[in-house]
């Protein structure tokens, strides 16, 4: 069947599509309408042709990459918001110079997430980089960052980015793999639990969440019963559960994300496991977890940095400026957004609002204290790893929300924290 | 298939070379043309089994990945230049396309879509499991891009870009060469109609498998070329989203048209990192694009809005 | 023993849930031969949907039946101005629903955000039974029991009714069917709005233990195609042995090889097309 259609009508496409007969013509015209077909894609190529760097007066512009959709997204919005009201609380100015926060989703895909990397650093011209809730995807922007000289902060745990791969651009403003973890078990250790079951996503935060527990564990004595790492995104763990009933262990470690926590608590619940549930930081306490688990959440454990039951006053004024700006409460995602934001802050204010290039930037953000909500002074390690307080937190459900009341807290938390003998 | 389209194509991609090297283009395009190329070279490969053959599959991604991953270990042990590493991934996704189809052709129709898709799970399944080696979830990071011998590196954007081109265009023509052999013609008789093949005595099952072999082999090539550009090899590579995506943008360009499904990629890359980057609905809109496209070109946006104007011949 | 025990009832309670959602889809694939990879978006839909109703409401029995009838209604405007206008080819119809797919998966993500959700489960199924010296959750038994009674009653169904025939008739010969001055067009789309309406009910079921969240729509929508493939098309006995082996394979690799467990499902997969592509009970081909 012919896929031809009728001759169109105009002169001009005439001369762009019939086929006449003289053949020098025909060359000629040939090459017409390609000059013409390039000449348009060239128009609209010279569209992509990079703007020129900002002047002093140009707003800062600041680039966060983050798995704005898919099932981390509600803990990504968190985090946005938490670093978006670091800005707002000051009209989105600091020392007088304007910022502009640019936003990309990474779609928790490494690849991604260095293309729209490229485009924030290359096109939108941004001096800073945050981001990632994923440590695979922070550990690919890394190089990215450090390449290009743009300062790069991330809340992920991966213990590379201030150790291996440490970099004079790179900052991690949260806990790394193992600042939340030997604290934890050192506390519940001492809290008579020896013997663990670990638990944990099969991916590299899985891996080293749980292997730092264990390390601790059995550093002061204790025992590791099992190691069972069930893929990303399972939807069953009831095989898992099954195995465990005759493990002679009085508390299982997990380290779980999104979905998969939720799953992973209720199915704990509904097989009636009897050993001890503990977590790490992030897992109960991120975008409604702990709230979509209802009852049961009571009487997990958890490490967290922070807890909104806390009474300092910084705690309490960030508190109602985010429910001010939002009609919400803050969870601990949050509060991360926040204090990244803050630190950011507090780095132009020490450049006096003028940010001449990443080095500077990263030297002023290597330099930033400010108080933190929880009551602590923020500050960075020689590897631009922040130092943190651990606080043991039990989870309850009552009055219909979840609560997390603190138990005991641990301060300046570094990353080489050892337990104490 | 239209004769100024490639030439036109050559021409801006010549356009845009220069604006590279001068530095009149952001390095980001420059960046996103790279990736759009090896897309379209990704995609020209399942034309060949698509669209000329009449094999739907949906797992090519996985000779994509799996042509990645084997450059980026034997780039960890050591290997620097460019040439071996195409061969290795070549060889690679050949050998895997070997056992694929060997057990995939034992289906035709709906099943051969659907056995395609579950023997492409199967790498993807391996790279996650198999962290000592491939990195698991998190992949392979940190690849270093190789060099052309003789000390010309391709770690700049323009270098590498002037490499994809040349190595896309050479393949684009390799792979019309092949469309537009005499065992291109028995594969679009294969489509139109195994039986009546099978009858004038051709090898139907044996033209099927080098198709798929060979389509392989392009794929595998695509994939270790984008793994040097991002640095990083992953189980994303070998997703049956990669490969949804790659058989879209066939439907979408005009299955057996080569260049059409090539455009088509091009574009739907450069459409998600423009456009696209502007909403958190990206995937809204790919989808509307699918629906839109399956009711109203089914035959591809190349035939109806390009072929279509061919003047009619009595 | 005991360890036996509860990897069967996991089995079988992961089965019934396959079930649940594979049974549409059987009847969707079995009788109009149309390819829909989107099955698993009104599962997915369907839970969201029982979630916000039983939120608003409190009560489980609107929040089913919610998740059914906007499945219902759904499948029926999906099939009746889309999927009748892209014919038989087997890819077309691919393209088309995976980009239905792709929307709604972004719809779900503007109405209830990205994170994930488990609908509570109802107070009077709350608890574990003693089994041997393990627990076993009194939800997921409850859910066998209900995957299995909705086989018996698909079963009489397909065998002992008018309806029953006119699909049976129609998987195996549609023009036939057509011949004989049934409306298949009318057919087509209550068959497809049922099944798609037995999706959404997994997804109020199924919602309780799994969960929803963006991406359970491809997990279950491939397994749905699993059980389907191997249990062969519009057999209901058919779909109901190969959820329960598919789950079976899934469980035990899970507990007893993780390793292996992911490739499990696509070896066993490409092992009956590969050998006997109509599947254990299926007596047409999809080709």
């Amino acid at each position: 069947m012919a896929e031809g259609g009728e001759c169109p009508k105009s002169y001009l496409s005439d001369i762009m599509y019939s086929k006449p007969n003289v053949p020098y013509t025909q060359g000629m015209i040939v090459l017409f309408r390609s000059a013409v077909h390039v000449v348009a894609a060239a128009a609209i190529a010279c569209t992509a042709v990079g703007a020129g760097p900002a002047s002093p007066s140009d707003p800062i512009k600041i680039g966060v990459i983050l798995p704005l959709t898919g099932s981390s997204a509600g803990v990504a919005q968190d985090l946005l918001r938490g670093i978006q009201l670091a800005f707002s609380e000051n009209g989105n100015t600091v020392s007088g110079r304007k910022v502009e926060i640019v936003t990309a989703d990474d779609q928790n895909t490494p690849a991604t997430a260095l293309t729209e990397a490229r485009r924030l650093v290359e096109n939108d011209k941004v001096s800073l980089l945050m981001g990632s809730l994923n440590s695979s995807v922070a550990l690919t922007l890394l190089p990215y960052a450090v390449r290009s000289q743009v300062p790069y902060i991330t809340t992920t745990i991966a213990a590379e980015i201030t150790g291996s791969k440490k970099s004079p651009y790179a900052f991690r403003s949260a806990a790394a793999a193992g600042q939340m973890e030997r604290p934890l078990a050192w506390l519940l250790h001492r809290r008579g639990f020896k013997s663990v079951i670990l638990m944990g996503s099969d991916y590299v935060a899985g891996h080293d969440s749980t292997g730092m527990v264990g390390a601790q564990f059995t550093a002061l004595g204790g025992s590791i019963v099992k190691s069972i790492f069930p893929p990303q995104g399972d939807t069953d763990y009831g095989p898992y559960f099954s195995t465990l009933g005759d493990a002679k262990a009085d508390l299982i470690y997990g380290y779980f994300f999104g979905g998969d926590t939720l799953r992973f608590v209720r199915q704990y619940r509904s097989f009636g496991v009897t050993q001890q549930l503990a977590m790490s930081a992030s897992t109960i306490s991120a975008a409604g977890v702990a709230q979509s688990l209802g009852k049961d959440v009571d009487g997990i454990l958890t490490a967290e940095l922070w807890s909104p039951t806390l009474t300092d006053p910084l705690t309490i004024a960030f508190e109602k400026s985010f429910q001010k700006a939002y009609g919400d409460s803050p969870q601990a995602t949050a509060r991360s957004g926040y204090v990244e934001g803050r630190l950011v802050v507090t780095a132009i204010g020490i450049l006096k609002g003028n940010v001449p290039n990443g080095l500077a930037f990263a030297q002023a953000l290597h330099d930033s204290h400010f108080k933190e909500p929880g009551g602590e002074m923020f500050s960075f390690d020689e590897n631009n790893n922040a130092t943190v307080s651990t606080r043991l937190v039990r989870w309850q459900f009552v009055d219909g929300k979840a609560t997390g009341k603190v138990l005991e807290t641990i301060g300046g938390v570094t990353q080489d924290w050892k337990a104490p003998r | 298939m239209n004769r100024r389209a490639p030439l036109i194509v050559c021409m801006f991609l010549a356009l845009m070379l220069v604006g590279a090297w001068s530095g009149l283009l952001a390095s980001f395009y420059v960046g996103l043309l790279t990736q759009a190329l090896l897309t379209a070279l990704f995609v020209m490969s399942l034309d060949l089994l698509v669209g000329y053959t009449g094999l739907d599959s949906l797992g090519h991604a996985a000779f994509f990945g799996f042509g990645g991953y084997t450059a980026a270990l034997l780039s960890t042990h050591g290997v620097t230049n460019v040439f071996p590493l195409l061969l290795a991934s070549a060889a690679g996704s050949g050998i895997l396309g070997m056992l694929f189809g060997a057990v995939a052709l034992r289906a035709s129709g709906a099943y051969f879509l659907i056995i395609s898709m579950a023997l492409g799970y199967l790498p993807w399944a391996l790279a996650i499991r198999w962290r000592s080696v491939t990195g698991g979830s998190d992949g392979l990071p940190g690849l270093m891009r190789p060099d052309l011998g003789f000390g010309i590196a391709l770690n700049s954007d323009a270098a590498y870009f002037t490499f994809v081109t040349v190595f896309v265009i050479v393949c684009g023509i390799a792979l019309a060469a092949i469309g537009r052999s005499s065992f291109g013609q028995a594969l679009r008789g294969i489509k139109d109609s195994p039986s009546r093949m099978a009858a004038l005595g051709y090898n139907v099952w044996l033209h099927k498998y080098v198709c798929f072999i060979i389509a392989a082999v392009f794929a595998g090539m695509a994939g270790m070329l984008t793994g040097f550009y991002t640095g990083l090899v992953s189980p994303d590579d070998l997703s049956v989203s990669q490969s949804a995506f790659g058989l879209m943008a066939v439907i979408l360009g005009g299955a057996g048209t080569l260049l059409g499904p090539a455009i088509g990629a091009a574009t739907i890359i450069v459409i998600h990192f423009t456009v696209g980057s502007m909403t958190p609905y990206w995937n809204s809109m790919l989808g509307c694009i699918y629906i839109l496209v399956v009711l109203f070109a089914p035959r591809g946006i190349f035939r109806r809005f390009v072929l279509a104007r061919k003047v009619k011949t009595v | 023993m005991s360890f036996w025990t509860s990897q069967l009832l996991n089995a079988l309670s992961f089965g019934a849930l396959l079930f649940l959602v594979s049974a549409g889809l059987s009847l969707i694939l079995g009788l109009m031969r149309i390819v829909s990879v989107a099955h698993g978006s009104f599962y997915m839909l369907g839970a969201y949907i029982a979630l916000a109703t039983l939120t608003a409401s409190h009560s489980y029995p609107l929040a089913i039946v919610a998740a059914i009838l906007t499945m219902l209604v759904l499948g029926a405007l999906l099939q009746r101005t889309l999927i009748e206008r892209v014919g038989s080819d087997p890819l077309r119809q691919v393209l088309l629903t995976f980009g239905f797919l792709l929307v709604v998966g972004d719809a779900a993500l503007a109405m209830w955000s990205g994170s994930p959700a488990i609908i509570p489960v109802p107070p009077f199924l709350a608890g574990s039974v003693a089994v041997g010296s393990a627990h076993y959750p009194l939800y997921r038994i409850a859910v066998i029991f209900l995957g299995l009674g909705l086989a018996f009653v698909l079963d009489r169904v397909q065998t002992g009714t008018h309806l029953g025939a006119l699909v049976r008739a129609g998987a195996d010969d549609l023009e036939m069917l057509s011949c004989m001055g049934v409306n298949v067009r009318r057919l087509f789309v209550w068959v497809f709005a049922f099944g798609t309406a037995l999706a959404g009910f997994g997804g109020a079921v199924g919602g309780v233990f799994l969960g929803v969240y963006p991406g359970v729509d491809l997990e279950i929508g491939f397994l749905g195609f699993v059980v389907v493939i191997v249990g062969g098309l519009g057999s209901i006995r058919g779909t109901l042995a190969a959820s329960l082996i598919v789950a079976l394979i899934d469980t035990l690799s899970k507990s007893l090889f993780p390793e292996i467990s992911l490739f499990a499902i696509f070896l066993l997969l490409i092992v009956v097309i590969a050998i006997r592509p109509t599947g254990l009970f299926g007596r047409r081909s999809l080709a």
